[in-house]
């Protein structure tokens, strides 16, 4: 099934791998861009977020990701609430933990949800839609879940630190698999999201 | 092809899933907000400030006590103690209680503190209570943001003591586990300057204007590489 080099363009896959390259050197530099504009608090600030969710759609544009919605559409969202679930019930069931905030915030939690929203969905588009295709393509499925978690993690380490990794490369294996089972970006979607907002909602 | 993908998804569904339930019990006690997202921070509430910072007091049965945190009422909480079941065990009911203080001896040499001092006890019966060796209790406290790396020290009478020190990221929080309680502050090595976007130093802006433009450039050489593959 290889498609043979035609016209001076690579094969299929070879052209896959480089966009894969480009791809996570621009995720990369977008997360460099999220900590040089969020000064002390990275985590904490909305237009460093906000800067990191337009880097992200630019480069998923950019490799030729658009916004779809197939007859599937409502397996994908089952998919994504169950899960949501599995997140939030693998938090629920350990150990105290950090509140991130609490129902009495209730004014800051209606700012604050739209733009994890927007983070949560923009990675998503980025890795397990962009740079997940990419990967699929270029060494199949292990390869595609692989390298998007363990990106997933390492974005993730100068906010949480490396006490996190563990866990965000644990989630991206479970988005990466509900991307690979529904075969788009809106199963991982709407669990990341979902997650992300219980973290402030129900923490 | 499909079934083959179908059942590596399920694989990955499945071991992530066993696999989340593993890390979020044995990752320290305190941790990162749910998965990522954007936390929401308050400006840190300086001792003798207004408004002030607060302080939290809970009390647990002490023959059977049980895995619990208390932590004071900021966002994120200024000062939280995170115990295990274990951590104390006592005859009688054990209080335990975070307060913001005046810091009980000067800073360690070279260094400066960095937001309140805490101190945090555990009382039962009128007698103060120690962790167990093998459940300490874990420490975290928030930093003022006005510096980089900082670590947490422990003072349980006797002087500043360094504490194995972890950032959590989150509202510039950082944490420790200590065997022993009594009062805690974070502490940065004296001159180190803070991340600042402005006066003299580091040229952040810079650094944005480079990092922009690489991912203007990757953005460009993604869009030619899609559309050579669109001909």
């Amino acid at each position: 099934m290889n498609q043979p080099a035609t016209r001076g363009l690579a094969p299929r896959h070879v052209h896959a791998t480089v966009q894969a390259a480009v791809l996570t050197t621009g995720v990369a530099a977008a997360v460099s861009l999220r900590i040089a504009a969020g000064g002390s608090m990275p985590a904490a600030s909305y237009p460093a977020a906000i800067l990191f969710a337009g880097a992200l759609m630019a480069l998923s544009f950019g490799a030729g990701w658009r916004f779809t919605v197939d007859r599937h559409w409502r397996g994908s969202v089952g998919a994504g609430i169950a899960g949501a679930a599995v997140l939030v019930l693998a938090w629920a069931t350990a150990a105290p933990h950090v509140p991130l905030t609490g129902g009495q915030h209730l004014g800051m939690l209606l700012v604050w949800s739209p733009v994890v929203a927007l983070v949560a969905a923009a990675e998503e588009v980025a890795l397990r839609g962009a740079l997940f295709g990419a990967l699929l393509e270029a060494g199949g499925a292990p390869l595609a879940i692989a390298v998007t978690s363990v990106a997933f993690g390492l974005m993730h380490v100068p906010l949480y630190g490396w006490g996190a990794l563990p866990l965000d490369v644990a989630a991206g294996v479970l988005l990466g698999g509900l991307r690979l089972l529904s075969g788009g970006v809106a199963a991982p979607a709407v669990a990341h999201v979902l997650a992300d907002l219980a973290g402030g909602w129900l923490g | 092809m499909l079934r083959g993908r179908r059942r590596q998804a399920w694989v990955a569904i499945g071991a992530s899933a066993v696999a989340l339930l593993m890390v979020w019990r044995l990752l320290p006690a305190a941790s990162p907000p749910l998965y990522d997202g954007i936390c929401i921070a308050d400006p840190y509430r300086h001792l003798g400030g207004n408004p002030a910072p607060t302080s939290a007091t809970s009390s647990f049965p002490g023959a059977q006590f049980p895995a619990a945190e208390v932590l004071t009422s900021e966002t994120p909480a200024q000062a939280q103690v995170l115990m295990m079941a274990g951590t104390f065990s006592a005859a009688s009911s054990i209080s335990v209680t975070v307060q913001p203080v005046a810091p009980p001896a000067p800073p360690p040499p070279g260094k400066t503190q960095d937001g309140n001092a805490y101190q945090i006890t555990a009382t039962s019966g009128g007698q103060q209570v120690q962790p167990s060796s093998s459940d300490p209790a874990t420490i975290v406290l928030r930093g003022s943001g006005a510096s980089g790396s900082l670590v947490l020290y422990v003072d349980p009478g006797g002087g500043w003591q360094p504490l194995k020190t972890f950032n959590l990221g989150c509202g510039f929080t950082f944490e420790a586990v200590s065997p022993k309680l009594g009062y805690f502050a974070l502490f940065r090595s004296a001159g180190s300057a803070g991340t600042s976007s402005s006066g003299g130093g580091f040229p952040i802006g810079i650094v944005i204007a480079i990092l922009g433009a690489l991912i203007v450039l990757a953005t460009i050489v993604l869009a030619r590489f899609a559309a050579a593959r669109r001909r």
